[in-house]
């Protein structure tokens, strides 16, 4: 469960968000969009705790797993060694995980189907893979709130159907609570079951994806127009957000 | 901006390189240790008197085994003059080297994962410097071996903490401060020790100074070996208990904090421990430069960048690389070399190629 009221936050000066509530049961998703520099990412940190808001409170019930932006490593671990590090939680600081952290490193592996690639250096990996791989990374945690920064961003479209199918897998399956940032209003309407729009003046509104993800609000939100359409592809209504470029 | 760098060798070569040592993974400990105890027994062997091999190892055999069974092998083969070098003069020297280039390449390898940059280096980070002036203040004002650790150890410890302080700020500390924060300490220390050296009396403290700054084993001894054992170890057994930890925090502050790691107490932890091991290196051998830089790469293209065992791989290869490099400075000319030249001579060529490489890669992540 994550609740949060009256949140406030800023940045280089400039007040992003104010007077923020929302409340999210176990096992749901909800989806944060916003342009660049609205606050996204600001607002993942504030959730975390490694950014302070100015005002207001964030309460989880347990402790959130993270999954950054750039998932690009520095040095190349085998992707075994990259989920384990999920594992640092249950830890203490002198000791490397064991013969269960790695059974759970494999376990959540196999929730993506990629318990082939365990001995492959992690830079070896096309960006679909590796984003999945800092997902069961943050699994292998065993937290039950998974907030990730733009996990489908730089991804093409296979791998974004990938990453968005097993993000509603884990919150169905095993019950996890998800919150994500996207720049594309259809993974909101393809997944969420709550979305948060960051519109300009620190202002927000939040609700069920379908009711906030309306043309109107789309359209203040990117400050140009946004028209929501919907077709049907074998017997399922696909939501879609289609920017009028000008 | 992004300036962090990515590791400048290819990752198939690297791959390909790990597989073929893979095989041996079980026996690799094994191999590393056969090899440096041949290193250290081919360095007790040469230098200005050259001993032979059968010699040398009869007399260390001699310490392990029964005497009657040294008298089935042909006896006490050796000279009495032979013993003293071995054992008085060279024995420890190489011990100290093998030991002090143990701990600096590990010291390296955990900077370089703690910091997230393949190119830091406890030379980089300004702690030699910062040692090197707390122990030439220290053979200025004193002459005792204590004085000299003591000083050497704090002298190191007020530039990490410099250098942290520089490189703190709001945001991520990014490369380009860490090493800025690096070269600016390194610069002020060395400007520290340069008002020392021109304070001090040139009969006497002076050439001590300057001979010490270079780096030498020259002066080896068993006190100095156990004189800086205990902190040497101690540093080395925090930074191994660390090894998993080291892989956590190269993920970045902000992930490594979201995976539930104390960022903040890990990196103090970890930057003690090797103020602890770089200080006790300078202050019995001045400061050796480029080990702890060079060595952590070689170990990382062999073993894999895996800092669980790329801290032991590092102290090993480490140490036989400061035996093979000291055996050179005291054998390959009539008077002794000073160590920091033939480190540099190597080092720096090493460096200039793995920066190159980096910058051909375009300093972004791969």
């Amino acid at each position: 469960m994550v609740e949060v009221s009256n949140l406030e936050f800023s940045a280089g000066g400039k007040t992003l968000c104010s007077h923020l509530n929302f409340s999210l049961p176990r096992g749901s998703i909800m989806a944060v969009l916003g342009p660049n520099g609205r606050g996204k990412t600001t607002l993942l940190r504030t959730l975390l705790g490694a950014h302070r808001a100015s005002a207001g409170s964030v309460r989880f019930d347990a402790h959130a797993a993270y999954v950054p932006q750039h998932s690009a490593m520095i040095f190349s671990y085998d992707v075994l060694t990259v989920v384990t590090l999920g594992r640092a939680r249950h830890l203490r600081w002198h000791q490397s995980p064991g013969q269960h952290d790695i059974n759970v490193a494999r376990n959540c592996l196999e929730i993506f189907q990629l318990a082939h690639l365990a001995r492959q250096p992690f830079n070896a990996l096309s960006g679909g893979e590796k984003q999945l791989v800092t997902i069961a990374q943050a699994i292998a945690s065993d937290s039950p709130i998974l907030i990730l920064d733009e996990p489908a961003s730089a991804l093409d479209l296979s791998n974004q159907n990938i990453v968005l199918s097993a993000l509603r897998r884990l919150a169905r399956e095993r019950n996890i609570t998800i919150i994500f940032t996207t720049h594309h209003p259809q993974h909101a309407q393809h997944i969420a079951d709550y979305t948060l729009l960051l519109f300009p003046h620190a202002e927000n509104a939040f609700d069920r994806t379908q009711g906030v993800c309306t043309d109107a609000h789309l359209t203040r939100l990117y400050g140009l127009p946004v028209r929501v359409s919907s077709l049907s592809q074998d017997n399922r209504r696909i939501d879609c957000a289609i920017p009028v470029f000008s | 901006m992004n300036v962090s760098a990515t590791l400048p060798y290819p990752v198939s070569r690297m791959m390909r390189l790990r597989q073929r040592v893979g095989k041996w993974r079980p026996t690799r400990w094994l191999a590393l240790g056969v090899l440096l105890a041949l290193v250290m027994l081919t360095a007790l062997c040469v230098g200005r008197y050259t001993l032979p091999a059968s010699h040398v190892s009869a007399m260390i055999l001699s310490h392990v085994m029964p005497s009657d069974w040294m008298d089935l092998m042909g006896g006490k083969t050796w000279t009495a003059a032979e013993w003293r070098v071995v054992h008085s003069v060279r024995a420890p020297r190489i011990l100290l080297a093998a030991l002090i280039g143990a701990g600096l390449a590990m010291s390296g390898a955990a900077l370089q994962g703690a910091f997230r940059n393949p190119l830091v280096g406890p030379q980089i980070l300004g702690i030699s410097s910062g040692a090197a002036f707390g122990g030439c203040l220290a053979i200025l004002m004193f002459t005792s071996l204590a004085a000299i650790l003591g000083f050497a150890f704090i002298g190191g410890a007020l530039a990490i903490i410099a250098v942290y302080a520089l490189t703190w700020t709001r945001q991520r500390s990014t490369t380009l401060i860490l090493i800025l924060a690096g070269i600016i300490t390194g610069a002020f220390f060395g400007a520290m020790i340069s008002l020392v050296t021109y304070m001090a009396d040139p009969d006497d403290t002076l050439p001590a100074i300057v001979f010490w700054l270079m780096g030498s084993f020259a002066t080896a001894s068993y006190f100095k070996l156990v004189a800086i054992l205990a902190p040497m170890l101690f540093g080395m057994a925090i930074l191994m208990a660390q090894r998993f930890c080291i892989n956590v925090l190269s993920l970045g502050d902000e992930h490594a904090a979201a995976l539930g790691l104390r960022v903040e107490r890990q990196r103090w932890l970890l930057l003690t421990a090797v103020t602890l091991i770089v200080s006790s290196g300078v202050a019995v051998s001045g400061a050796v430069g480029w080990v702890g830089l060079v060595i952590p790469h070689a170990a990382r293209m062999i073993f894999g960048p895996d800092h669980r065992t790329l801290l032991p791989a590092s102290a090993f290869i480490g140490a036989i690389y400061l035996v093979i490099i000291d055996t050179i400075a005291r054998s390959a000319t009539a008077a002794e070399m000073p160590l920091s030249v033939i480190t540099a001579l190597i080092g720096a060529p090493v460096f200039a190629w793995l920066l190159r490489r980096a910058h051909d890669k375009g300093w972004s992540h791969g």
